[in-house]
């Protein structure tokens, strides 16, 4: 039955879990944004951190949310890749981008399939099934953590791009030609598609810790 | 190109020659099984040109109007007992309405956010079927009369209806419709300043792409006698759709028919071994990743190319000098 402390728990989730997609999308915002590209691959890319992440704990013992901090380089630099030999080519075609990442996922989707199997799988940590109170309510640390991520995630981002790429960033999303000499459209576009997927890289960390669950399909 | 000549001739002399093949392979159901699916994918992919093609309109929802064609055909003929060829424009028909609702408020969004739009279209209607558990027999299926034809005869069918829609997509690759919805994929703004009803049009080829899609599912339950939501609405035959168009070439005529022909039959190859099924997807994905990035065209487009190189270096001089074609 719904009574007024299950919708006080039900009101707290809501928000824990709008804080992970709130910076979910704004990953996808910046690249549309600065790029005029709707990445198709985004899911996927989560999808790929968070199995990551969870190769790492295997293997190593990595705690998750340790373990989203360790692959930042490896998926920035991913990213970057993919942009500078991939999607560069094809970015003024709007379609053409959006077949190619579409393309991009189905083989992530797939890889991920014949290397991690088609099942669920979970990280189970020493925190996992432990719960906090918070204003009465019990919740689960495996949702503050993705949120408490989310945020310092949104935070960094905004800082960065305000303070450090800013101009830059907001000249390309006005028009290519008024950008800074010296600084070429490129540059800004790799940046910012390797910072789209750093956003995103933190957060399925915090995902894997929480259901780490996320099969190639389960995330789109 | 005598292809781009007239396709007319060209398809009804391929048609021709398909037509032949029960009559000399009468006993090999092999060839007639595959024969018949691979018409029925080659109707979808001319259909989905149609719209993501000539109009230029991605879509990733094209299940939602095979699995409607396919339920109205598995309903009537299973529980009000009609004959399944009769029920056949029903599911055109019905595939026609869905496309219209689809459209009219999808077709509001332009370039990738229609695309975007139709991946939830398809998902949705997938979803729905499988919660309409009283009319479409929910996850557990359908099951449908075992009284069929023979496999020639879905051979026939399959061929009639492929060829019946090619000809339209070159009828209308010809009319002024066609023509429209060309000017509307290079440039909304400007086709809409010359007259063109933009909205109209779309919606117009996007139904017919519906009918034919919806008829090939009628005629595909048919063949298979069940219906299953996650089969006729799966997202996989939105993404063939795009595929079989990719490799073959997007927006030409012949392009999709290629595409249909050597996409069919990998995919069964590949999804008849248990271990390669995750492959499936994978080889296709890399495939689509490797078209966009090299050759746009398509396999049509690599040809062009081909014959380019073939011809000037037979004329042992720089292509420069050759008159425009």
């Amino acid at each position: 039955m719904l009574d007024w402390s299950n919708l006080g728990t039900l009101a707290i989730a809501a928000v824990l879990t709008a804080g992970l997609y709130a910076t979910m999308s704004f990953g996808l915002a910046l690249v549309y944004g600065v790029m005029k590209i709707i990445n198709l691959a985004h899911a996927a890319t989560m999808m790929l951190a968070a199995f990551t992440v969870l190769t790492l704990n295997r293997s190593f013992g990595l705690d998750p949310i340790i373990g989203s901090i360790v692959i930042l380089p490896l998926f920035f630099a991913a990213g970057m890749t993919l942009y500078h030999f991939a999607v560069r080519r094809v970015a003024a075609v709007p379609i053409a981008s959006l077949l190619l990442l579409f393309g991009i996922w189905l083989v992530a989707q797939n890889a991920a399939y014949l290397i991690w199997g088609s099942e669920d799988q979970s990280i189970v940590t020493a925190y996992t099934y432990s719960t906090v109170d918070l204003f009465g309510f019990q919740v689960a640390v495996t949702r503050i953590v993705p949120f408490v991520m989310s945020l310092v995630m949104l935070g960094v981002m905004r800082w960065f791009l305000g303070v450090a790429l800013g101009a830059l960033v907001l000249a390309t999303i006005e028009s290519f030609s008024i950008l800074i000499p010296g600084w070429r459209a490129s540059l800004v576009n790799l940046l910012a598609f390797g910072l789209l997927v750093i956003a995103l890289v933190v957060l399925p960390g915090g995902i894997a810790s929480l259901i780490a669950r996320r099969t190639g399909r389960a995330v789109q | 190109m005598i292809i781009d000549r007239n396709p007319y001739v060209l398809a009804l002399v391929v048609a021709g020659v398909c037509a032949m093949v029960p009559v000399l392979r009468p006993d090999d159901l092999t060839i007639l099984g595959v024969g018949f699916l691979t018409f029925i994918f080659v109707t979808q992919a001319v259909s989905w040109n149609l719209v993501g093609g000539f109009a230029g309109q991605v879509s990733f929802g094209f299940a939602a109007f095979f699995g409607t064609g396919a339920y109205v055909t598995a309903i009537l003929w299973s529980r009000y007992g009609w004959d399944p060829l009769l029920t056949l424009p029903f599911a055109g028909l019905a595939a026609m309405v869905i496309a219209l609702l689809v459209g009219l408020p999808c077709f509001r969004l332009s370039g990738p956010y229609f695309s975007i739009a139709t991946i939830g279209v398809g998902e949705a209607a997938r979803v729905i079927a499988i919660n309409l558990d009283n009319i479409t027999g929910g996850a557990s299926g359908l099951v449908l009369p075992f009284t069929v034809p023979e496999k020639w005869w879905f051979y026939r069918a399959g061929l009639i209806l492929a060829t019946v829609t090619f000809l339209c997509a070159v009828w209308i690759r010809r009319h002024r419709f066609g023509l429209a919805l060309f000017s509307l994929r290079m440039d909304q703004t400007a086709a809409e300043s010359l007259g063109v009803p933009t909205a109209l049009f779309k919606n117009l080829a996007h139904m017919v792409a519906a009918f034919f899609v919806g008829v090939s599912a009628g005629l595909y339950v048919v063949y298979l006698s069940y219906a299953h939501p996650d089969q006729v609405f799966g997202f996989d035959l939105s993404i063939g759709m795009v595929l079989m168009n990719v490799i073959g070439g997007i927006g030409t005529l012949w392009g999709p028919v290629l595409g249909a022909v050597i996409y069919f039959p990998i995919r069964q190859l590949v999804l008849s071994d248990p271990r390669l099924v995750a492959v499936n997807l994978l080889v296709f994905g890399a495939l689509l990743i490797l078209i966009i990035l090299f050759e746009p065209g398509g396999l049509l487009g690599l040809l062009a190319r081909a014959r380019v190189i073939v011809r000037s270096g037979l004329r042992l001089r720089p292509a420069a000098d050759r008159p425009a074609e």
